[in-house]
């Protein structure tokens, strides 16, 4: 179940109609293409720990940003809506797969397999604490420094407001406080 | 190392480690289809070739199909159209019950309000006079049920729906949350729903949006709120039981529901009750 915000930032028909007006064409989906491909990967492979299925995640968002560029191009940020896929689907991912997913991972995470193997060892143990966190938490968490984006865009990728979005990302960095020192106290 | 830091460095490793994809060639799907274009002209050679000749021998010998995407579709067939990758999740008991009866079986028995009584008529030109009297879809009453209302909300979406069906904007708008949104521009509110006119569709959607079924979500602060339809208490489209997408078919058409489909969840027309019984949204979305 989601936790509705009234102020949800779902635009409404008004602004999809001034969005419907403005122009678009194939080659600007080329350059919005090439210009968010890494960061989508980098969302995708924090939230499923994969950069084969992240890659895959992400393709399939611009595939279907793509099929309705004329409108998504008109969007004031074409990049949240393609974030806002490219999450929806990693949490289908995610549910579809279930213990699947988590055993791939799993096995994948031994030692020289490498989920995303060129990431360091303290790198790859953060994005692997983020993602015990509550799902929103999450997600909070890599828009927030994966995307770099603010709490007002969060909130609009997520279709919450942006107070709820700090609620998360405070419990996020509540939790991931205690996790990652514990980490660093081990390894000291 | 602190905690910002920390998340900083890592997502900036994150980041560069992906920048070293390059982006794979998109097939867009003209490229996907040339080749298909090819091959069905190559197709239609050999048709006009063979198969005119055997088609007019045999004219006249079977029926037409039926063309009509929207004529005669099954729920089956509908829910195919709408999410064809869709893995159909399992049925929430009380999620695909039809609506039934009166507004009475849904209401708290502790409530003042147990029927309807029609105050108003509705005026000329209202469009939702269908839905007058007004009856409201709900949930058995036994106490079991989260979705079953409690004593405000039953009130409030009692005198909604009869508002609502009678075509009565200022009495809308006398029952709305001061801060209720109406719309995500500007001009947002009671007063909004006071300007509308009695032949305003929005008072026919927003009929028939009670009459379909709700679920119970969460506010940020923990407290519960009613939403209508219960589609838009789901995170995921696909998530969305097969008896709520249905139901989106009274307010759309399946070619609208494929548009909305592409945000990832339901974002369309919905109605919000806290469990106060204060109205706080009624908005369209997109």
């Amino acid at each position: 179940m989601r936790v509705i915000s009234v102020n949800t930032s779902i635009q409404d028909k008004r602004r999809l109609a001034i969005a419907a007006a403005k122009p678009a064409n194939a080659s600007s989906f080329d350059a919005f293409y090439r210009q968010e491909y890494a960061g989508m990967v980098a969302v995708a492979s924090a939230l499923i720990g994969d950069r084969g299925r992240a890659e895959d995640l992400a393709q399939e968002s611009f595939i279907s940003a793509h099929r309705h560029w004329d409108r998504i191009a008109g969007y004031d940020h074409p990049r949240l809506w393609v974030r806002r896929v490219l999450i929806n689907r990693a949490t289908s991912l995610r549910r579809r797969l279930g213990s699947e997913l988590k055993a791939v991972v799993k096995v994948k995470a031994e030692p020289g397999a490498g989920v995303v193997d060129d990431l360091s060892p303290p790198t790859s143990e953060v994005w692997d604490e983020v993602r015990k966190l509550p799902r929103r938490q999450q997600q909070t968490v890599v828009l927030h420094y994966v995307s770099g984006l603010s709490m007002e865009e969060i909130g609009e990728t997520l279709d919450c407001s942006p107070g709820t979005v700090k609620a998360h990302l405070h419990r996020a960095r509540q939790q991931l406080k205690t996790t990652l020192s514990d980490w660093e106290e081990d390894q000291t | 190392m602190n905690l910002e830091k920390r998340l900083t460095s890592a997502a900036q490793e994150l980041n560069q480690s992906a920048q070293r994809t390059s982006p794979p060639l998109l097939r867009t799907a003209s490229e996907l289809i040339r080749p298909w274009l090819a091959f069905a002209a190559a197709l239609a050679v050999v048709l006009a070739v063979f198969g005119i000749p055997y088609a007019l021998t045999n004219a006249g010998q079977g029926n037409p199909p039926n063309s009509s995407p929207l004529a005669g579709a099954e729920s089956t067939t509908t829910t195919e159209c709408l999410a064809p990758e869709t893995t159909t999740p399992p049925e929430e008991p009380g999620v695909g019950e039809e609506p039934s009866g009166t507004t009475a079986d849904c209401i708290d028995p502790d409530t003042t309000i147990a029927t309807i009584e029609p105050t108003t008529t509705p005026g000329q030109g209202c469009q939702a006079a269908e839905f007058y009297p007004p009856t409201t879809a709900g949930y058995s009453d036994d106490g079991s049920d989260p979705r079953d209302l409690t004593g405000p909300v039953a009130e409030k979406v009692t005198e909604i729906a009869e508002a609502a069906a009678g075509c009565n904007a200022n009495s809308l708008a006398a029952l709305a949350s001061d801060d209720i949104t109406t719309t995500f521009g500007p001009g947002s509110g009671p007063e909004d729903l006071a300007s509308w006119q009695p032949d305003d569709e929005r008072f026919a959607i927003l009929a028939e949006l009670l009459n379909m079924n709700r679920e119970v979500t969460e506010m940020p602060d923990g407290s519960r709120l009613y939403v209508w339809p219960a589609a838009f208490a789901y995170d995921t489209w696909e998530e969305i039981p097969t008896a709520a997408m249905d139901e989106l078919l009274r307010l759309y058409t399946p070619e609208e529901l494929n548009q909305i489909s592409l945000l990832g969840s339901y974002g369309g027309w919905r109605i919000g009750i806290t469990e106060t019984g204060e109205w706080i949204f009624f908005v369209a979305g997109d």
